[in-house]
């Protein structure tokens, strides 16, 4: 019963959060204006609404995802990899989620006068979570006897080119901003910052591509390790590398923003929004972009 | 072995050998636990930023102001200028350094004036206007009328910066003039032991127009004498050489 | 191709793994200019320390199996001709492995249907 409620609850969360958001705005447009015995009207909808957003969140914060199975069985060559996908995809979203609201909170700490940190901070927040998803079975040990293939993995196999294009070309932005920065020896401490924060992103990714690639990964059958790579191939891209593109990309275009007053500057901190917004795009986990990474 | 068995066999070796990639799903409920706890810490951290417990935040959301009215010391060898700095975090804050910038001009000295307590409405009562004067709390003064530095700044109170300075060049130059940065922390041995600079200057002290005439788009700035008179002029270092000849 | 350790016997797990690589270069399973894996990814896979598998790659490279070239990683390398090489009879190696599997099923009380049927879904499933 709770299950299914869970479920349903999870499938009708659009509609929900529309109910809360008429639910808070028309005590306050419509009813309070009223007069005093509009209040208790105005009571009851506020409360209504905050009972859809409770429920709403608790079901997301509960990592419940029903259409997981479907899109996995959409989207995987075969009902093994379906399995595997519909698990990573429960696991992934739910750590994104997770990340992404912490983030976006604690952007509202820095967010005086407009809403940019709490964009990066909801961007920075989708990208550790989807690393921590990642982080499992580190460290742990075992006596009983174990098997592994002796096949080569590498980084190309599991990251696109385009992606790792990016992280290149954002880390030689990110130097050239920071050696501007210190031989400028400018007051202002901004640039210096968000090119290092683009910096650490770029090598904090670079580094969790690699734990994926290799993570444990004990002697399986043909199938099961196919499925293996191509879900190794979907975390180590949507779960957090594009993500942290993405947030990268924000992070020098804060940088370049405060170097200088130009048209050129302007346009093209315009620009690296844009791909920022791309990038962020791509990392959604839609049955497009899983079908486009699996069949690239 | 029945139909049924084998199949429940069957899912269960495919959840074991899943299990080896990818760990199972802990649970709706111990999942909303954890969850909710990693959320509730960001939101904790931050209350705890924006009431400016973890470090110095006295003016967030707030943009603090500068005064664009010049006075001469009484010794008549500077002029002053102010800005405020209102303390709307809940916790006390100490100023332990203020940086003055302005080209074409040396600082002499600087204070802080503690404002009283604001005047707050209770129920049904007209609010009660803040009378912004030169009283002081009990603070130690310099000859010059303002406490010297570290102070003490309650929560909810209000300190005015006092920088007096001394031109070197009479010329004023078009743009913005005149920055003041305070560095502050929560006292000392206070906990966390965190300082932090913050700009008092969102807008400069004088923004010199480019005719090098007038400030702020047209106006003059008031200059006000030791002998209590105004004297406008049209730029801080112009006017300040004219007061101090 | 597989490597199986089990750090429960007396052999040190290192030279399982030097015994194993090298029965597949002498079966002719891993055929030479082979990449294997970097250390780090098969310490992963195994659960061992690093340092076990750099010592099993060590030893690879001391009787020329094995050869490392830099960042490049560690590649197969045809025995030498005119180095004696121990003989590898498969009879006698798949005899042994299978007595202990027999031994072990008759112990446990199973037929030789249900442990064919074991060893085929063992076959599958790797």
């Amino acid at each position: 019963m709770m299950h299914r409620l869970m479920n349903a609850v999870r499938r009708h969360r659009a509609r929900l959060t529309v109910v809360a958001f008429f639910g808070i705005l028309f005590p306050f447009l419509v009813v309070a204006p009223q007069g005093e015995g509009s209040r208790i009207t105005a009571a009851v909808l506020l409360s209504l609404a905050a009972v859809c957003v409770l429920l709403v969140l608790a079901v997301n914060l509960s990592g419940r995802d029903p259409d997981a199975e479907t899109r996995a069985l959409d989207v995987a060559p075969d009902p093994l990899a379906a399995a595997l996908f519909a698990r990573w995809l429960r696991r992934s979203k739910h750590f994104r989620f997770v990340g992404g609201l912490s983030g976006a909170t604690l952007g509202v700490a820095f967010a005086e006068s407009n809403l940019t940190p709490v964009l990066v901070g909801l961007l920075a927040g989708i990208a550790v979570g989807g690393a921590m998803a990642e982080v499992h079975f580190f460290g742990q040990r075992h006596t009983s006897p174990r098997s592994a293939e002796i096949t080569l993995r590498r980084l190309s196999d599991y990251v696109t080119r385009t992606d790792t294009a990016a992280l290149i070309t954002i880390a030689v932005a990110a130097f050239a901003m920071i050696a501007i920065a210190v031989a400028d020896r400018s007051d202002q401490p901004k640039p210096l910052w968000s090119a290092l924060a683009a910096l650490a992103a770029v090598l904090a990714t670079t580094g969790m591509q690699w734990a994926v690639v290799v993570r444990r990964r004990p002697a399986l059958s043909v199938d099961l390790r196919r499925a293996d790579d191509l879900m190794r191939r979907l975390a180590a891209t949507q779960g957090f590398t594009r993500p942290a593109i993405a947030f990268a990309l924000v992070m020098v275009s804060q940088s370049l923003a405060t170097f200088a007053n130009s048209t050129t500057i302007t346009i093209a901190v315009i620009a690296l929004w844009i791909l920022a917004l791309a990038w962020y795009v791509a990392s959604r986990q839609s049955r497009r972009n899983l079908r486009a990474l699996i069949d690239s | 072995m029945t139909a049924t068995l084998e199949h429940r066999r069957g899912d269960r070796d495919l959840e074991d050998r899943l299990d080896e990639l990818i760990p199972r799903s802990a649970g709706p409920f111990k999942t909303l636990a954890v969850s909710a706890t990693v959320v509730g810490v960001a939101i904790a951290a931050t209350v705890l930023t924006i009431g400016g417990h973890l470090y110095p935040r006295p003016t967030f959301g707030s943009s603090s102001g500068s005064g664009s009215n010049l006075e001469v010391g009484q010794a008549r060898d500077a002029v002053s200028a102010t800005v405020i700095l209102p303390n709307y975090s809940n916790r006390a804050v100490r100023i332990t350094g203020i940086s003055f910038g302005g080209a074409g001009a040396e600082l002499v000295d600087v204070g802080v004036i503690l404002e009283p307590p604001n005047e707050t409405q209770s129920q049904g009562e007209p609010v009660i206007e803040e009378q912004t004067t030169q009283a002081t709390v009990p603070l130690p003064r310099n000859e010059r009328g303002a406490a010297p530095l570290p102070v003490m700044v309650p929560p909810d109170r209000t300190a005015t910066i006092v920088v007096w300075f001394r031109p070197t060049e009479c010329v004023d130059e078009p743009g913005p003039w005149g920055t003041v940065d305070a560095t502050i922390d929560f006292g000392a041995d206070a906990f966390p032991p965190f300082s932090n600079t913050i700009s008092l200057t969102q807008d400069p002290i004088a923004l010199v127009d480019p005719d090098a005439t007038s400030v702020n788009g047209g106006d003059v700035l008031i200059l006000r004498n030791v002998d209590g008179s105004f004297i406008e002029v049209s730029g801080p270092l112009a006017g300040a050489c004219e007061a101090l000849r | 191709m597989m490597l199986r350790v089990d750090s429960t016997l007396a052999l040190p797990v290192y030279e399982q793994i030097r015994e194993q690589v090298v029965r597949m270069v002498l079966a002719g399973t891993i055929e030479p200019g082979t990449r294997l894996p970097t250390i780090r990814q098969l310490a992963n896979d195994l659960q061992l320390a690093k340092g076990t598998v750099a010592k099993a790659y060590a030893l690879l490279e001391e009787a020329q199996i094995l050869e490392t070239r830099g960042h490049r990683g560690s590649f197969i390398l045809a025995p030498p001709k005119e180095q004696p090489v121990e003989e590898l009879d498969l009879g006698t190696e798949l005899a042994s492995s299978a007595e202990a599997y027999v031994i072990a099923a008759k112990q446990l009380g199973v037929d030789l249907d249900s442990a064919a049927h074991e060893l085929h879904k063992m076959w599958d499933r790797l």
